[in-house]
């Protein structure tokens, strides 16, 4: 929970400051004279035709307000989880697709993804367990500070497999780094999951226990202002300790994220 | 005689009164009808010496001069010196009939001689002329009793600049027709111009004639509209919002310092104390913040559809104020009139 709080706190910074990144209105000139200058002499009788004075300076255009993302990600990282006090650690990749679908208060947000770890047969780098998830997300207010909560799954597939009905909530921050095309992206959330593990034995009463975890993810997006694809680089970390009645499976996964996709909006 | 010649020295009154002049041709064809050929004579040529007189003033003592030197008395004949002054009337005008009170048959036998023998030839052109436009024109009549070249230079009086050279080759008659624009400006200024018309006989005797007379041309200059030739910048309203520049630093430094935070978050337990911080997450999180810094400086700002589409619309305002100005300056030219006052008269 502490982490939580921090992650939480850190974003609401990321959100203010965001607020003064967002670009300024452009200054207006001068108010233009309303005769050219003088080109001609004054005696000339018909002097040159006054340009008509252009309108009042108007605001940069504001990044969109909607938009539509999809997009596929590979990471590139490692896995650690603690059995029996023995920390076991493997590298491996994650893969998955996203798809973004938000307007001006209010989004979707669907993904699926897949990591594999270690090798089979290695000693340095033992196969562990794939991690399988999928969640979607319904996000609330402006990309600059959204508000999001979700449900999802979460499996730890074994044998035995593990499967976990994943609740979240979290807060991100998008900001646009000018008109550069750039943004960055900073999320987290907290991962809370039931055990629904049948009892081992019939008509035992035990006391449900609560899996939970974090989720945080920095990353940039970078989408050319007149071509529809994204090109992202980030860092993801994921927390979680599963926890049964009578097991508790603490277990980490990070690493590198790439990905690209087809994005309209949002710029 | 000397009262004559004392009201004559003042050229200006002369020509506004015109009298004494005719007087004195009055008095020398008196003198020819008196039979007095000497007088006639002589009060003839002092009309000649006046530069007051009027080319058909002279033309008209020239007369009684040619009459005096060949009456029908033949003791009085001097038919050398009359066909000479004869010869000399006819060059500028060889449609020149004598008039019936100076002349009988024997003289204008010597005035037809005159004709046959002499290289002669008429101008005439209608007073006044305007001409319209870069391509209006004005024009001399030039009519020859032989084939001729003939050559036109009108000049102004006042600095001899020389306005139109033109010219007819090989005609007895045509019209030397000449544009008083050129280059899409007027030739002519207001002011007095002379004509000085030269015909060249063709073949070999090759007489030459020279005729001389004035031109007042009405052409004020042409008041074109000034077109700016440059936009003033100043009218422009920026097209782009400011750029990123230092307010990337923070955005910057949290999604770096994120990442990097990231890298060293376990969950409780042995993974706390046991597991170390991933080394990829601070280079990847380096990476994030040098990006994001870079994009900040090297933008450009978000483009301001606004204003530059009112840009755009005062651009095309300006275009249209010189296309309109050119229009309006080839209106003018187009318009312009020159107005040509033409006196076969003076010279």
């Amino acid at each position: 929970m502490r982490r939580l709080f921090l992650c939480t706190a850190f974003l609401a910074t990321a959100t203010q400051v965001a607020a003064q990144v967002k670009p300024a209105p452009a200054t207006p000139p001068a108010t233009p004279p309303a005769t050219p200058p003088a080109t001609a002499p004054a005696a000339t009788p018909a002097a040159t035709p006054a340009p008509a004075a252009p309108a009042q300076a108007a605001k940069a255009v504001e990044p969109s307000k909607s938009e539509f993302r999809v997009g596929g990600f590979i990471g590139s990282g490692e896995r650690s989880y603690d059995r029996a006090n023995n920390v076991n650690t493997a590298t491996g990749q994650i893969r998955g697709v996203e798809i973004l679908l938000r307007g001006s208060g209010a989004g979707l947000y669907f993904r699926s993804l897949s990591g594999t770890f270690g090798k089979k047969g290695s000693t340095t780098n033992a196969l562990q367990p794939t991690i399988i998830s999928a969640d979607a997300r319904i996000l609330l207010f402006a990309p600059t500070f959204t508000v999001f909560g979700g449900v999802g799954k979460r499996c730890v597939c074994g044998p035995p497999d593990k499967i976990y009905d994943v609740g979240m909530a979290g807060v991100s921050s998008t900001v646009n780094i000018g008109g550069s095309g750039l943004r960055t992206y900073i999320s987290g959330a907290f991962l809370v999951a039931p055990d629904n593990s049948k009892p081992a034995t019939s008509g035992s009463s035990s006391k449900v226990k609560l899996s939970n975890g974090l989720e945080g993810e920095a990353a940039v997006f970078y989408r050319h202002p007149s071509i529809p694809l994204f090109l992202t680089v980030g860092y993801r970390t994921e927390i979680f300790t599963g926890k049964t009645a009578t097991t508790t499976l603490p277990e980490e996964v990070r690493g590198l994220r790439v990905g690209a996709g087809i994005q309209f909006g949002g710029h | 005689m000397l009262l004559v010649a004392v009201t004559l020295a003042a050229p200006g009154v002369v020509r506004a009164q015109a009298t004494p002049i005719d007087d004195l041709i009055r008095l020398s064809t008196d003198a020819f009808n008196d039979l007095n050929y000497k007088k006639a004579d002589s009060v003839a040529r002092s009309v000649l010496q006046l530069s007051a007189a009027t080319p058909a003033q002279r033309a008209r003592a020239q007369m009684v001069i040619a009459a005096s030197a060949y009456p029908d008395d033949p003791a009085a004949q001097k038919r050398e010196a009359a066909l000479a002054t004869l010869k000399q009337l006819v060059k500028a005008n060889f449609s020149l009939k004598l008039p019936q009170e100076l002349t009988w048959a024997g003289l204008d036998s010597l005035l037809d001689e005159a004709k046959r023998t002499t290289f002669a030839l008429q101008v005439s052109a209608e007073k006044r002329q305007t001409a319209v436009g870069v391509d209006g024109t004005a024009k001399i009549h030039v009519k020859s009793n032989r084939t001729g070249l003939f050559r036109v230079v009108i000049a102004a009086k006042s600095g001899n600049d020389v306005a139109v050279v033109d010219s007819l080759v090989s005609v007895r008659e045509g019209d030397i027709t000449f544009k008083v624009m050129r280059d899409d400006a007027p030739i002519f200024t207001s002011g007095d111009y002379s004509i000085t018309l030269t015909g060249v006989e063709s073949g070999g005797r090759g007489d030459t004639v020279t005729v001389q007379f004035s031109l007042k041309a009405d052409a004020p200059p042409i008041e074109f509209m000034k077109a700016a030739t440059k936009m003033d910048s100043t009218m422009l309203l920026k097209t782009r919002s400011g750029r990123s520049g230092a307010r990337s630093i923070i955005p910057a430094l949290l999604v770096g310092g994120t990442a990097i935070g990231l890298s060293s978050l376990h969950p409780e337990g042995n993974l706390a104390t046991k597991a170390v911080a991933d080394s990829k997450g601070t280079a990847v999180g380096s990476v994030l913040m040098l990006s994001t810094i870079i994009a900040g400086f090297t933008d450009h700002g978000r483009p301001i559809p606004a204003n530059i589409a009112a840009n755009k619309v005062a651009g095309e305002v300006f275009q249209k104020s010189i296309a309109d100005a050119l229009a309006e300056n080839r209106r003018r030219i187009t318009e312009y009139k020159t107005v040509l006052t033409f006196d076969m008269e003076a010279k």
